[in-house]
């Protein structure tokens, strides 16, 4: 049995912390927290015990690579969220494990390759995790004393930090392709000059397979980042809406077996 | 249709009906129904009942007895209407269905909604004709004041939707964003070929490569047609983007409207009004993230009494709906058939085509008095005699007038006639007589 265990939630660094720093840094002329972190994403989940779980999830990315990741776990109303050790170690870890990952790397992810990160893998975790993908919610607090800490964390509440991590690479995707029509990435707020830059923006994510599938709705969401930012406008919720789906089953696929318990709220 | 006697049992529902003028002991005639129709009984009750016994706000701002019926009322008016129309219910992010319905005032906030959100920009086009509503004119004016553009489609000489032209403007302006018009005119009552147009602009989508995207102004249509905007295999599908409606003109309370969208458009369109209701979470420290729909475009405390009191009035047109139309172009075809030979004889004119069937329920015509003279100042008092209720004046339909009225009939003073399912042969007759011997 490995005896390493996750990062665990408490002597993690939270993101909160980094971004009221880097929130003061701005109010005082720096440069803003955008600046550093290029994709964003958010997701609050009912779990099925009824609790809310809330995180936001920022990456930094040069040259393909993430070099700078951070959480945060709830934010204004979501600040009061509960949280389950198991989901909070879970998105801790995989800002541990992506961090200096090419983004291809990173979301190759799976349940062997970040157990292996932290030393947790070895041949019993197979069979374990089949015997968790079939146990029933009330099995899991018998099946939590006989399992390693990491490898129940992860199969409990990886799958949340798994759509996160692709929804921020989808965030970043966006942004990127804006700096190249608007420039300047330093700009909090999209500013199109006129209707033709918006419209290439359309024409370059049309080709996306997550955004592309969006059609005339993805062009509604463009035209909503006018004076808004990518963070905080429509079309990132609208598209972690309509990826939802798609990235959980992914998640279940490579080994995060639990999401489906959770209910996303938005 | 309906038979004389079952016109009146459903008479019985409507109290307003059911009433005499104290000054001449006689019943009302109403025919103004496009502006405004009669409330039966059945909706004045569910007002009165959430008056009475749970005036509590709604939208799950409280989780106590009264707020709970509230909430569960307003999202049953919002169900019964989402399957009025057909419109698809998406699945919330909570698992529960999601009807894509927002309550507004009426269709003009509605088609306000759409016109301040759908982003259009500067050298953008949107197309309307020359028949809309202000409601669907003023917001694409102030979209002009801001470098956009708005082309007027002129409809045909019997002001019937000209598709050639449409096609035209279509194919050789590819600017035009937005096709926003009337699905039925208020104007003279007739019906654009809706499904015609949505293929027009689709094949226009797939032959440039880009969108275009449709609003529709059906506050004249759904109160007497049914609707399919959600159902691709079902007859009769009409695949627009936006569709705004007015309560009001379908049985309903005054101050409560709404405006349908496709549920994946929606999700991306931005908040028309912001404040209580439409935040997820906002604070001191960040930018303000927004409520999934309907919550993101329902601002503030609503019009509970009123919503409640919509899902009664389309409950009840529900049962009735599939059989107005027909009757309706019965009662216009009497009106029609009194006054044709006075339009024959140039004596009115009446507008639009000369067969009632193409009028739904409406009869406009022009009478030849403006400024008013003796003619119309008896009209006036022989309809006061008669309690005959109908609209003179532009009925808002201001862009026809100026561009079409003016020019042909500029001594005409409009009168418009519109008939509803619960009006009878013979107040048609006696309408129709009354102008008769006026003009004749």
């Amino acid at each position: 049995m490995p005896t390493k265990t996750l990062p665990h939630p408490l002597t993690a660094d939270p993101f909160d912390r980094t971004k009221r720093r880097l929130f003061e840094l701005y109010r005082m002329g720096s440069k803003p927290y955008h600046a550093w972190f290029h994709g964003y994403a958010e997701i609050t989940a009912r779990c099925s015990n009824n609790n809310l779980h809330a995180y936001g999830l920022y990456v930094g990315i040069e040259k393909g690579v993430i070099t700078r990741v951070g959480y945060t776990k709830g934010a204004g109303k979501a600040r009061n969220a509960a949280s389950t050790d198991e989901v909070h170690a879970s998105v801790a870890a995989f800002c541990g494990y992506v961090k200096g990952k090419r983004i291809e790397d990173a979301l190759a992810v799976d349940m062997k390759s970040i157990l292996s990160h932290y030393g947790c893998w070895n041949g019993h975790s197979p069979g374990l995790l089949k015997t968790l993908e079939r146990s029933r919610p009330e099995d899991l607090v018998q099946f939590k004393a006989t399992t390693p800490d990491a490898l129940f964390s992860l199969a409990l509440g990886g799958g949340l930090p798994f759509v996160l991590l692709n929804w921020a690479i989808l965030n970043y995707t966006i942004k990127n392709e804006l700096v190249n029509i608007v420039g300047d990435a330093a700009q909090p707020f999209v500013r199109f000059k006129d209707v033709n830059q918006a419209l290439k923006l359309v024409n370059a994510l049309k080709n996306h397979p997550a955004l592309g599938a969006q059609r005339r709705a993805m062009e509604i969401g463009v035209r909503a980042l006018q004076f808004n930012s990518v963070d905080d406008s429509s079309l990132r919720l609208a598209y972690q809406r309509h990826t939802f789906d798609g990235f959980a089953k992914n998640a279940n696929a490579k080994g995060f077996y639990i999401l489906d318990r959770f209910l996303l709220l938005k | 249709m309906f038979t004389q006697a079952e016109i009146k049992e459903l008479r019985k529902d409507f109290p307003a009906l059911n009433q005499v003028n104290p000054k001449n002991g006689r019943p009302p005639v109403y025919l103004d129904n496009s502006c405004m129709t009669m409330k039966p009984s059945a909706v004045a009750e569910a007002e009165w009942d959430y008056n009475t016994k749970y005036p509590a706000c709604g939208g799950h701002r409280g989780s106590y007895w009264f707020a709970e019926i509230v909430h569960e009322k307003v999202e049953a008016a919002r169900a019964a209407l989402a399957s009025l129309i057909k419109a698809p219910a998406a699945k919330s992010s909570e698992g529960k269905p999601l009807y894509p319905i927002i309550f507004t005032r009426n269709a003009t906030e509605g088609l306000n909604l759409v016109a301040s959100t759908l982003g259009l920009m500067p050298g953008e086009t949107v197309l309307i004709t020359d028949k809309e509503h202000n409601s669907n004119l003023c917001p694409w004016q102030e979209f002009e004041k801001r470098g956009g553009k708005v082309i007027i489609l002129a409809t045909k000489a019997d002001n019937t939707f000209d598709m050639p032209a449409f096609k035209a403007a279509l194919a050789k302006d590819r600017s035009i964003k937005l096709v926003s018009l009337n699905h039925s005119s208020n104007l003279d009552g007739v019906t654009n070929p809706l499904q015609q147009i949505v293929k027009a602009v689709r094949d226009t989508e797939k032959k440039q490569a880009r969108n275009i995207f449709i609003a529709v102004d059906g506050a004249q249509s759904l109160p007497h047609l049914p609707l399919n905007l959600g159902e691709p295999e079902a007859p009769g599908f009409l695949d627009v983007d936006f569709f705004a409606g007015s309560i009001h003109k379908m049985l309903g309370p005054s101050g409560i409207g709404f405006l349908y969208g496709k549920p994946e458009l929606l999700d991306c369109l931005p908040p028309y009004m912001v404040g209580g209701s439409t935040i997820y979470e906002t604070s001191a420290y960040h930018r303000p993230v927004y409520a999934e729909w309907p919550a993101r475009f329902e601002a503030g405390l609503q019009n509970y009494g009123g919503i409640i009191g919509a899902g009664a009035a389309v409950k009840y047109l529900t049962s009735i709906l599939p059989r107005i139309k027909g009757y309706e172009n019965h009662l216009n075809g009497i009106l029609t058939d009194v006054l044709k030979p006075l339009h024959a004889a140039g004596k009115i004119r009446i507008l639009g085509p000369e067969d009632a069937h193409q009028r739904g329920g409406v009869l406009t015509l022009l009478a030849p008095e403006r400024p008013e003279g003796d003619r119309m100042r008896a009209l006036r008092e022989k309809s006061w005699q008669h309690n005959l209720m109908y609209r003179t004046g532009h009925f808002c339909v201001d862009v026809w007038f100026s561009t079409r009225q003016d020019k042909l009939y500029p001594a005409y003073t409009p009168i418009r006639l519109s008939a509803y399912f619960y009006n009878t042969e013979s107040e048609v007759e006696t309408t129709a007589k009354v102008i008769r011997e006026i003009f004749a």
